[in-house]
């Protein structure tokens, strides 16, 4: 089938970039079995979530060029299913997971109807407008729990797949490595379709892409009904993985900012970009956090760190680390290669 | 009375957008330094809050500046989505310097010269003395903006600069310099407000957030780039806000139950923010806006 | 068979009537051209065509249908495409890639879209360049990559805007082999704005005049070049009082009518 074809389709990458891919693929894949400590595993979850966090937020924001400040409303939306399913329900989280993201995605369609007329910084505003309207109103449900959250009993023995719920970290880490794998192959498959270059075509030039025939509304619905897919299914885990969720912590506007801040820091718009971005962010911030965390004066360097890092990086090189690694290879190469 | 103070607020925001087209995230943060420095020279110079505006005025005026000058001019060169993100690289920064500096504890003014008392306007209404005052300053602060825009000739460089920058070249005024100015001019009329608003909203690194938003609800509504409409917008969004609690009251009263039964009042902001995303969607030019 | 028709157009941006009372039909295979001096609205009407404007009144038809309003890229699925004068690029699409975007159109297969793209390419002699940034091309070339996305959309009518533009003559004489080239080969009925004499009357078997807002003219590149309504729109009233048509008619001899 030529979906799956294009999907493992890595071919337009140079070689020396394929290497380090599958070197860190394998790193990936033995890294539980090599020594670490407890927050090392804690921070090697955190980095895989919020890479497949930045890599839904990618289709829209990088390839597509909108920048989105909203997604967390869908990690709530994720979490928040599949939380409720398993409290109220007994659901697993295998159900409830594409339960959780058809929710998700259909609040995508409802909203990103009337948002999508909007461009540039109106739409990045009126992204956090609807993200902080529905934070609102599930503070104020008491169905969900309100501002106090969630809390996921034990269902039974561990491990236990059903329900997701693990003693030991590792389980979880290779569950989401799992999703990882699939994220980035979707990801891959992405950039190679029709909707792919039809979003570049928009981001390129809008007027251009119409006259080519593009629906320039409609494909970025779609796109953003992609990216909350993503978004939603880590949401879910999310849940599970945390045992206790409130609205705060799953839909903030921290963490929306976090997921658009690592795409764009490694790279908007590439297809390792948002790998990138949270491999830099997620071990600085954790490491960062804690070492400072214990000095109470200084409480909020770490954020000040990232957000100068965030102004110089928009200055001077806003496609990012991935965008600075092309840059550097430009005069290199006789003639150029198409880069994603 | 508050949405005179947030007319003023959504004022800066205005200029800097009318001027360059930039949105400056980071404007309820400049908002917040605002409050700190009239909260600053209340408590530690042991000065009335009215002497704190001036203060205010020139610091957010500075800052803006320094903001321009340091960041924002690179930013201009880029795509757009640079510049969203570093002005919101900006708030974050500035809004963890409070963090840092100021502690995360809410603050607030408690004495000077009009701080607790309240008049009686009428029947049932009772005006604290610190609205009222900045009610009025608020006003003058937008009569002296307009001012300083229609009548005097830097102002109307501004003003030519925002209508067609590269026109405005040709005619000699650097636009380097103007696009400084609207800065420095946003910068304090928000500060300004902020020192008005510390005499009776409490100030902590976060309230940044919240205006940021206020003020753009109000940009949007007004009409980006027209001043008058700032002030009209600033006044509707405040009854606005205040329509919820009086909702509540009312519906209680009545012995209704609505669905929320009387806790209408904690989505006021949420209202807010649907307001801005109802008015992009179906009129992007506001009431006076003459750049969407 | 008139492939496009358009019945009493009209266009005004508040206030301001930019085409006026238009009617023309496009002949099925024709090569048709628009001429006028600046300001006389060629460049709105194009866009009605194309489906940017909506006319505020009048009639188009597309293959007998109505489509009057029409926005770009339902206009281009019913087999319509246009060029683009000026090019901006914010992104980085190669040339190869964004012709796939047209070729995307008519099919959701990548591999196709790529063979697609690449005889396009080819028959475009952009073979050399086909994974340069199109922003990073010189302009005849950048003309040449969004004539190729138009044609990878498999129109049936074919609106250059202004292709000569900014053009030296070696490239116009390319331009004009290329236009002659996709008319004769892909079936294309084109219809082409164009400033630069030497390529729409060279090329046009039919030329349409257009003068503050109004169609003053139409008919044979030599035959409209001595109408006296055309002369007075380009050269003025005075011009016309002077010196007549006469001279004209001596100097017809410049514009050997069609070449194909």
């Amino acid at each position: 089938m030529e979906v799956l074809k294009s999907a493992f389709d890595f071919s337009d990458f140079p070689k020396t970039d394929l290497c380090v891919a599958g070197v860190t693929a394998v790193f990936l894949l033995i890294f539980p079995l090599l020594p670490h400590s407890s927050f090392a595993m804690a921070t090697m979850i955190q980095f895989l979530m919020f890479s497949v966090y930045g890599m839904g937020w990618n289709t829209i924001g990088g390839y597509g060029g909108q920048v989105d400040l909203g997604k967390a409303q869908y990690v709530g939306i994720g979490a928040y299913t599949t939380a409720v399913m398993i409290i109220r329900w007994d659901i697993p989280f295998w159900f409830s997971l594409p339960v959780g993201m058809a929710l998700a995605v259909g609040w995508s369609f409802i909203i990103g109807y009337p948002l999508f007329r909007l461009r540039g910084h109106y739409f990045a505003i009126a992204t956090i407008a609807t993200s902080l309207i529905l934070k609102d109103l599930f503070e104020s449900w008491s169905f969900i729990g309100a501002a106090r959250g969630l809390k996921i009993p034990l269902k039974g023995e561990m491990p236990n797949f059903l329900f997701l719920q693990f003693r030991q970290d590792y389980y979880y880490y290779y569950v989401m490595l799992g999703f990882f794998f699939v994220a980035l192959l979707c990801l891959n498959w992405f950039r190679h379709s029709r909707i792919g270059y039809q979003l570049r075509s928009i981001k390129d030039n809008e007027e251009v892409a119409r006259s080519l025939g593009i629906d320039a509304h409609w494909a970025k619905i779609k796109t953003y009904a992609v990216a909350t897919a993503f978004v939603a299914a880590v949401g879910s885990f999310h849940a599970c993985y945390n045992f206790n969720i409130e609205p705060e912590d799953t839909m903030s506007l921290d963490l929306s900012v976090l997921i658009a801040l690592m795409a764009m820091l490694g790279g908007a718009g590439s297809l390792w970009g948002p790998i990138i971005g949270a491999a830099i962010l997620v071990p600085m911030k954790n490491y960062l956090g804690a070492w400072l965390g214990a000095r109470a004066g200084l409480a909020g360097l770490d954020l000040i760190i990232y957000s100068a890092i965030i102004m110089i990086i928009a200055a001077f090189e806003p496609r990012g680390i991935w965008g600075l690694i092309t840059r550097l290879r430009e005069p290199r190469r006789s003639h150029g290669h198409p880069e994603s | 009375m508050m949405g005179l103070v947030f007319g003023l607020v959504a004022l800066g925001l205005t200029i800097i957008f009318g001027v360059m087209d930039i949105v400056n995230f980071a404007h309820g943060e400049f908002l917040m330094i605002g409050m700190y420095a009239g909260l600053l020279t209340a408590t530690v110079f042991h000065v009335d809050p009215l002497v704190g505006l001036p203060v205010a005025g020139v610091l957010g005026f500075g800052v803006g500046l320094v903001c321009y000058y340091g960041l924002v001019r690179f930013l201009l060169r880029g795509p757009i989505v640079a510049q969203l993100f570093g002005t919101f690289g900006l708030m974050l920064f500035l809004r963890n310097l409070a963090l840092m500096f100021m502690g995360a504890d809410p603050q607030s003014v408690h004495q000077g010269l009009l701080v607790g008392k309240s008049f009686l306007l009428g029947p049932g209404l009772v005006v604290e003395a610190t609205k009222l005052a900045a009610g009025i300053l608020s006003l003058g602060a937008f009569a002296g903006t307009w001012w300083l825009i229609n009548r005097t000739r830097t102002g109307k460089a501004l003003k030519a600069t925002a209508l067609d920058a590269q026109a405005a070249r040709y005619m000699g005024i650097s636009t380097d310099k103007m696009n400084a100015l609207a800065w420095g001019l946003g910068g304090s009329t928000v500060t300004v407000a902020g020192a008005l608003l510390v005499n009776f909203w409490p100030v902590d690194p976060n309230v940044g957030l919240l205006f940021t938003m206020i003020a753009f609800t109000t940009v949007a509504l007004g009409g980006f780039g027209s001043i008058p409409g700032a002030a009209l917008a600033g006044l509707i969004v405040g009854l606005l806000i205040n329509i919820a609690p009086i909702w509540d009251a009312f519906s209680v009263f009545m012995g209704w139950d609505t669905f929320t039964g009387g806790h209408l009042h904690q989505f006021k902001y949420s209202f807010v923010y649907l307001a801005f995303f109802l008015i992009m969607v179906f009129r992007p030019r506001g009431l006076f806006g003459w750049k969407y | 068979m008139a492939i496009l028709r358009v019945e009493g157009l009209g266009m005004s941006f508040s206030g301001l009537q930019a085409n006026q009372d238009i009617s023309f039909a496009v002949g099925s295979g024709e090569l048709l051209g628009l001429i006028g001096p600046n300001g006389a609205g060629k460049s709105t009407l194009f866009n009605c065509l194309a489906g940017l404007y909506a006319p505020t009144s009048g009639r188009i038809l597309f293959k007998g249908r109505e489509v009057t309003g029409f926005k770009p890229y339902q206009m281009a699925r019913l087999g319509l495409a246009r060029t683009f004068q000026v090019y901006v690029a914010t992104g980085d699409l190669n040339v190869q890639e964004h012709v796939m975007v047209g070729c995307f159109l008519r099919t959701g297969s990548r591999t196709q879209a790529l063979n697609k793209a690449q005889r396009l390419i080819e028959e475009m002699n952009l073979t050399g360049v086909a994974r340069e940034r199109v922003a990073n091309l010189p302009v005849a070339a950048q003309k040449r990559v969004v004539m190729a996305a138009a044609l990878a959309t498999d129109p049936e009518l074919l609106l250059l805007d202004e292709v000569a533009a900014g053009l030296n003559p070696a490239e116009i004489e390319e331009m004009k082999d290329v236009i002659r080239w996709v008319h004769a080969n892909l079936k294309v009925t084109v219809f082409l704005i164009e400033h630069v004499m030497e390529l729409v009357m060279k090329l046009s078997h039919r030329v349409l005049v257009l003068d503050s807002g109004s169609l003053i003219a139409e008919g044979t590149p030599t035959d409209i070049v001595c109408r006296p309504e055309v002369i007075k729109a380009y050269l003025g009233e005075r011009y016309l009082t002077e010196h007549g048509s006469e001279s004209c008619e001596r100097s017809a001899t410049d514009f050997p009518g069609k070449e194909r």
